[in-house]
């Protein structure tokens, strides 16, 4: 991080409730770390939902824009797109539904502006500069976050460009929903990523009527609230403002660094080219736990200290009681010696005459004291009933201060359990450290202050674990799956290895020594590793930051960097942050999962909702159909509200988060699917063939033994006929399906505008295309052959084992021949019925394959558009003893 | 003037003085005061009758007259000691009423200091406490921050 003053003024955006949470939770961290917000910086929260902006108690009230339903009429006047049952919303802010919210930022799109503006103009005038870094932080799966974010982030882009004269960089934080979640906010997810993806595609500016629709986002960081299954809405909650602090890119919460290392340039550099692209997050952290330690110490020096007061205090109080007691009493006494003494000075007073003498004097000093300690004693009365009282109480503290103790003693256990047993994830660990190790660190705690992680680990004798989960994250590449989200980085973890062959066969991918894919279609496109510690934790010669780079550029990304943050705060913590730029999260090929795996559940729940409902997961163009007309090139009928609203639905449905270019990676796949299933086809031909060789013995030469080999070869050829029967239906399934998967692949061809392929990829895939074409002619044919006489092949089987039963002799029919003979006959009656199935079942492969081979030739004439240079070659048939799997299951065995 | 009278004149005297002193310093009751002052009227009557012996007593024998004459003095000292007697006696009473009536004035005071001591006692036990609490609610809030 540069040091000295930084102009740059930054503008946080939380919009919606889980946006709002994560500013109000970056305001706390840089509170806590810095006790004040650095003038540069301004907070903003953007919410429908009085209640959850309420909760975000850090935000400056001036800076939270809530904004309240508006009612139906002006709902209605000022959205005249909007559908009836949309025009309120049931719950609270949006209610889940994105078109709603659309409508919401319409009426307030002024109120939004103003607070935007004013703190913009604010930081300007307090900085005086003019560059801007914006970062806007929301769920997907919500209402008003997801509805808002798009045209919140293109409306402010072109304020502050016409307004301060310079564009600003703009960050995104989108945060995608678990697999636990509803339909509706599941499915809303999808909807703003295809709006959002729509969006990021167009690099080049766009201006309609004034509003530039190109990509706002430099980068944009897509998030997951649960990773492999498990919910990690605390991590991401805590993991986002550390990263944006500890790193730099809100300044003020920053832990003191050394050097320069990455700045908002050097970011934006990185992720140039790649701005189309999503990008991701990753956080690891390994700590001693240094702080549990002192606190445990801490705590376990001070509960003898504070039980020995407390017994202290017990007794005194108890004491204290006693006293109150006996000064009752002596008060009761003194009342009535009082008493006694004023009769007496009565009397004394009263006795006048020659033989008395009266000491008038003497007599009013004594009324006197005795009056003054009447008056006390009346007070002191009621003082004892209050000292009675605040000594109950002081009990009843002591009794509470007692159960703090217990409060102190479970803390302590607690700390002590954390200690020694932590509950470590993917992407936290802390060192688990034994009692003995505790208490022989307790002797020692000053110096452990001034140690580094790497020196108190030496300490105890565990240098190598210490080096396992620090450095070897980096050196064997473990850090790169740890991303913020569910990403599958190879295609080798989704797909099954007879796939892989094909495709390695032809050259599309390659395997390296280990077995692993590598795939240069399917690497991300930047990978950067900041590794956050104080200097003396690293050891150069251990962390392997090249071999770390050239394995995962060999592998997984394009660019790869590990760059090294000496933090001296981090004596005993050794953080990872990644950054994962322009990953691709769609299927590498049909049939097989997205790398993105969110978005296997968000496709799910999209697709839940029919047309009439889907609406309710969109947002952009609703309203401004003719910019979405300028933008798609599809035409739109002014005036025609509901038909241009269904026109952005019909759009949205189909739309598809890939890149054009990225649909040619899909064809090698499908010709890959192709070429196996006709291998697959091909061997269980030859099954279905082998039937006919049943042997059967001569009936001239019966014996006992011919007619159990008979009935044993009946048994297996039923067998075999069942499996032939079962696995023409499960083909006639597996070529519909690729057929319609070869179908589907042209028209996206035809649709997106792809272009044409590289002229070496084109080459292969021509190859491939043939391979399929013959092999299927050859299939073709002997479908057709054998279909023709596989019946009059199973009767003439039939028959002759017909005659050998026929002729077994009478007396050699005995209870056991008997029982054969009938076994024979049970299973001849079977393979008869079966084979009809069968045959039937044969011919009708053949449809779906003849369909396929002019779905090839179409494919062909795409693919020859860029390449027609075609090279012959042959192809070695793979043959497997078994019926193979016709089911059309590329993915591998994670599936 | 014989020896005599000179004696009888000296306990007038301090009949007179101790009227004097009971009138001025000792502020006693008039009713009380009557006594020294009869005991006066006796001496003065006594040194009178010793004085005029021969003509007022003449009639008597010697030893007689002497006896009439110390009788008379010895009255009117009984009524001038009787007095001191009983101012004594009053003058007791009161200090002893009086003392009383302090010493309960005191062990009231000094119950009230012992109870304004263990108020401050319970007080400090109550800043203690609220101490602990506080103690606790730091460790468990650095609890969280850890």
């Amino acid at each position: 991080m540069e040091k000295g003053e930084d102009t740059v003024n930054r503008i946080v955006i939380g919009i919606g409730g889980q946006g709002g949470i994560i500013v109000n939770n970056i305001l706390r961290m840089l509170r806590f770390k810095a006790g004040k917000v650095p003038k540069n910086e301004e907070f903003l929260i953007i919410d429908t939902d009085q209640a959850s902006a309420n909760a975000c108690s850090e935000v400056e009230e001036r800076k939270k824009i809530i904004l309240s339903r508006p009612d139906t009429i002006l709902m209605k006047n000022s959205n005249r797109w909007l559908p009836d049952p949309y025009l309120s919303a049931a719950g609270a802010g949006c209610g889940q539904h994105r078109i709603y919210g659309r409508a919401m930022y319409n009426v307030h799109r002024e109120r939004i502006f103003s607070a935007i503006g004013s703190a913009a103009s604010e930081l300007k005038n307090r900085t005086g500069g003019k560059d801007f870094f914006i970062l806007m932080v929301c769920a997907f799966g919500g209402g008003t976050g997801s509805s808002m974010l798009l045209d919140v982030a293109i409306d402010i882009r072109d304020w502050i460009s016409k307004q301060f004269g310079s564009e600003p960089v703009m960050f995104g934080i989108g945060i995608l929903p678990s697999s636990k979640e509803s339909v509706l906010p599941t499915g809303n997810a999808l909807g703003a990523m295809k709006e959002l993806h729509f969006l990021m595609s167009h690099t080049e500016d766009i201006i309609i009527e004034d509003k530039n629709y190109s990509n706002p986002f430099k980068l944009f960081f897509l998030l997951g609230r649960d990773l492999q299954g498990q919910n990690r809405d605390e991590e991401l909650e805590r993991a986002i403002p550390r990263f944006l602090l500890d790193l730099g890119f809100l300044p003020g919460g920053t832990v003191e660094t050394k050097g320069k290392w990455l700045d908002l340039n050097d970011l934006q550099n990185r992720a140039r080219g790649y701005e189309n692209r999503f990008d991701s997050l990753g956080y690891y952290e390994c700590v001693f736990p240094t702080e549990k330690l002192f606190l445990h110490y801490d705590i376990e020096d001070e509960i003898p200290v504070i039980r020995q007061r407390l017994v202290e205090i017990e007794a005194k109080i108890s004491d204290i009681r006693g006293k109150i007691d006996s000064q009752r009493g002596e008060l009761e006494r003194f009342e009535g010696r009082i008493k006694d003494v004023q009769r007496e000075i009565d009397s004394y007073e009263s006795a006048a005459g020659m033989f008395s003498h009266v000491n008038a004097a003497a007599t009013t000093d004594a009324k006197a004291k005795l009056d003054r300690a009447r008056k006390k004693l009346s007070g002191l009365k009621e003082e004892v009933f209050d000292l009675e009282i605040r000594a109950s109480d002081a009990e009843e503290e002591e009794r509470l201060a007692e159960r703090n103790l217990e409060r102190l003693e479970a803390l302590k256990n607690k700390l002590f359990r954390e200690v020694t047993s932590p509950l470590n994830t993917r992407s936290y660990h802390q060192i688990e450290l034994s009692e003995e190790e505790i208490r022989s660190l307790k002797r020692s705690r000053e110096d452990l202050k001034n140690l580094s992680f790497f020196e108190i680990m030496k300490k105890l004798d565990r240098e190598d674990e210490y080096f396992r989960w620090t450095h070897s994250p980096i050196n064997e590449g473990d850090i790169i799956f740890n991303p913020m989200v569910n990403y599958r980085h190879s295609i080798g973890d989704a797909m099954t290895s007879k796939y892989i062959d094909i495709l390695h066969d032809y050259g599309f991918l390659l395997v390296d020594a280990q077995g692993n894919v590598v795939n240069e279609e399917e690497k991300f496109g930047h990978f950067i590793a900041v590794l956050s510690t104080r200097a003396d934790n690293f050891d150069d010669a251990r962390l392997g930051g090249g071999a770390f780079k050239s394995m995962v550029t060999e592998r997984f990304t394009k660019d790869a960097d590990v760059l090294k943050l000496d933090t001296p705060a981090r004596a005993h913590s050794f953080a990872m942050y990644t950054l994962m730029i322009g990953v691709q999260p769609w299927a590498p090929g049909p049939g097989l999962p997205p790398r993105l795996r969110e978005l296997e559940w968000l496709e799910k729940a999209y697709s839940a909702s029919d047309f009439s409902k889907l609406p309710r997961h969109h947002s952009l163009f609703y309203g401004t159909p003719k910019q979405f007309s300028v933008i798609t090139g599809i035409s739109y009928i002014p005036g025609a509200e509901e038909k241009n609203r269904d026109m952005v639905t019909n759009y949205w449905r189909d739309y598809e988060i890939i890149e054009p270019e990225a649909i040619w990676n899909n064809v090698p796949i499908v010709l890959a699917q192709c070429l196996k299933m006709f291998d697959d086809l091909l061997t269980g031909l030859d099954m279905a063939e082998d039937i006919k060789n049943l042997r059967v013995p001569d009936p001239e030469s019966y014996s006992i033994a011919n007619l159990t080999m008979l009935v044993h070869g009946l048994e297996n050829a039923s067998k075999s006929m069942e499996k032939v029967k079962r696995w023409t239906k499960e083909a006639g399934r597996g070529f519909t399906l690729l057929k319609n998967e070869l179908d589907e692949l042209v028209v996206k061809l035809k649709g997106m505008e792809a272009g044409t392929p590289a002229e070496d990829k084109a080459e292969k895939m021509l190859r491939m295309i043939d391979d399929s074409s013959r092999n299927m002619e050859i299939l073709l044919d002997r479908i057709e052959d054998l279909s023709n006489r596989f019946s009059d092949d199973i009767k003439s089987v039939i028959e002759k084992a017909m005659v050998f039963l026929g002729a077994i002799p009478s007396e050699e029919t005995s209870s056991s021949v008997i029982r054969h003979i009938s076994k024979a006959d049970a299973e001849i009656s079977r393979i008869r019925e079966d084979s009809v199935k069968a045959a039937k079942g044969i011919r009708e492969i053949g449809g779906p394959l003849a369909m396929m081979l002019s779905s090839l030739k179409e494919l062909k004439k795409f693919v020859e558009a860029g390449e027609v240079e075609v090279v012959e070659e042959g192809k070695e048939k793979m043959k497997g003893e078994e019926l193979p799997d016709l089911s059309l299951n590329i993915r591998g065995k994670e599936e | 003037m014989e020896p005599q009278s000179i004696g009888i004149l000296i306990v007038v005297i301090l009949l007179i003085i101790e009227v004097v002193v009971m009138l001025t310093k000792l502020k006693v009751d008039k009713m009380l005061l009557l006594m020294p002052v009869i005991g006066v009227i006796f001496a003065v009557i006594s040194f009178a009758l010793n004085e005029y012996r021969d003509k007022i007593l003449s009639s008597l024998s010697s030893s007689a007259s002497h006896a009439v004459i110390y009788v008379i003095l010895a009255v009117g000292v009984i009524f001038g000691l009787f007095s001191v007697v009983v101012w004594f006696k009053g003058e007791k009473e009161a200090r002893r009423l009086s003392s009383t009536a302090k010493s309960i004035d005191s062990t009231v005071a000094g119950i009230e200091s012992d109870m304004r001591g263990s108020e401050m006692e319970i007080e400090h036990f109550d800043d203690e406490m609220s101490a602990i609490k506080k103690k606790v609610e730091d460790y468990e809030s650095k609890e969280k921050g850890v």
